[in-house]
C-alpha cells in the first residue's frame, strides 16, 4: 500500500493543487448517490454536445465549455475518491512491533499446520494387510533362503536318528507287583 | 539316553546366524531346546506348522519362515517332529 501513496499525493496536487481546489468542498453538502452524475452538467458540458453546439450556434456565448466547471467537478471526484479510500497501509496493522509480528508469523503458521495435517490425515492412513509393519516392501521382496531350508533339513535329518538311537535301558522289573496283603 | 539329541541340538545351534533351535512332537510338547529359544515356544511352532500343512495336504510339509526386523523364526515339520530354528543375521 505504501507505493500508493505518492501517486495519490500527485494525483491530489495536479487535480487540486494547481486548479486552486478548496478542500471543504467535502463539508458543501454534497452528497453522492446511485443517481449522482459525476459531473455535475454534463448534458451541456459533453465534448460532442459542445461540438453540435458550437457548429450550429457558433456566436453562441452560452456553449463554451466553461472550464472552471469541470475543474471543478474533477477536483470533486477526487475529493470524494479520497474520502472513500481505505488506505490499509495506515491501519494498526501497518504499525504492528517487530516482536508481536513474530508472535502473530508463529500463529498463523501453526494453525496452517494443523489444518494441512486435517487435509493430511485421510490420505496419509496406510491401508492394507501389512499396514502394521514398518517397511513392508522389504519383507515382501524376502524370498526364503535356500540356506534356511538346507540347515532345517539337515538338521530334522539329525534330530530323526538322534531320537532314533534313545533307547531305555531298564534295570528293574517294569511290572512291579502290589503287595497287597 | 538323551544326549544324543542334545548333541544334535547343540551342533544346529552352532550354524552360522543361529540363536536356538527345539524339537517338539506331535503333541507340541518339547524334546529338546539349545540356544535363545523359549521351550514353550514349541506348542505354538507345531501348531502353525499344522495349520500350515492344511493349506496342501497332499504335498510334503512346507517350511515356514517368519521375518520380524534382523531376525527369523524357521520351521519346519517332518513326520512326528517339528523343529524350530531361531536366526538372527547381523545385516539386513
Amino acid at each position: 500500500m505504501e507505493y500508493f501513496r505518492p501517486i495519490w499525493s500527485c494525483m491530489s496536487s495536479l487535480f487540486c493543487g494547481c486548479l486552486h481546489c478548496n478542500d471543504d468542498l467535502t463539508n458543501q453538502g454534497y452528497d453522492p448517490s446511485e443517481r449522482t452524475h459525476l459531473l455535475s452538467d454534463t448534458v451541456n458540458n459533453s465534448p460532442a454536445l459542445r461540438r453540435t453546439n458550437s457548429e450550429n450556434i457558433s456566436s453562441d456565448c452560452q456553449s463554451v465549455p466553461k472550464k472552471d466547471d469541470q475543474q471543478n467537478a474533477l477536483c470533486r471526484l477526487v475529493q470524494n475518491t479520497a474520502i472513500n479510500m481505505i488506505d490499509v497501509g495506515a491501519m494498526d496493522s501497518h504499525n504492528l512491533e517487530h516482536q508481536e509480528c513474530d508472535v502473530r508469523i508463529k500463529l498463523y503458521s501453526h494453525r496452517l499446520q494443523q489444518q494441512w495435517s486435517n487435509i493430511q490425515s485421510p490420505s496419509k492412513r496406510v491401508k492394507g494387510i501389512l499396514k502394521d509393519i514398518p517397511k513392508p516392501d522389504v519383507y515382501l521382496t524376502l524370498s526364503v533362503n535356500p540356506e534356511d531350508i538346507n540347515q532345517m533339513t539337515a538338521a530334522i535329518e539329525r534330530v530323526h536318528r538322534a531320537l532314533a538311537n534313545i533307547k531305555i535301558d531298564h534295570k528293574e522289573a517294569i511290572v512291579v507287583p502290589f503287595r497287597i496283603p | 539316553m538323551e544326549q544324543q539329541l542334545e548333541k544334535a541340538l547343540n551342533e544346529i545351534n552352532s550354524q552360522p546366524d543361529t540363536v536356538g533351535c527345539l524339537i517338539t512332537n506331535r503333541q507340541g510338547l518339547c524334546l529338546g531346546a539349545a540356544g535363545k529359544i523359549n521351550p514353550k515356544m514349541s506348542g505354538i511352532g507345531m501348531a502353525l506348522s499344522e495349520q500350515a500343512c492344511k493349506l496342501e495336504p497332499n504335498l510334503n510339509p512346507p517350511t515356514i519362515v517368519l521375518y520380524s526386523g534382523n531376525k527369523r523364526c524357521i520351521i519346519q515339520k517332518d513326520g512326528e517332529i517339528t523343529g524350530v530354528i531361531y536366526k538372527e543375521s547381523s545385516s539386513n
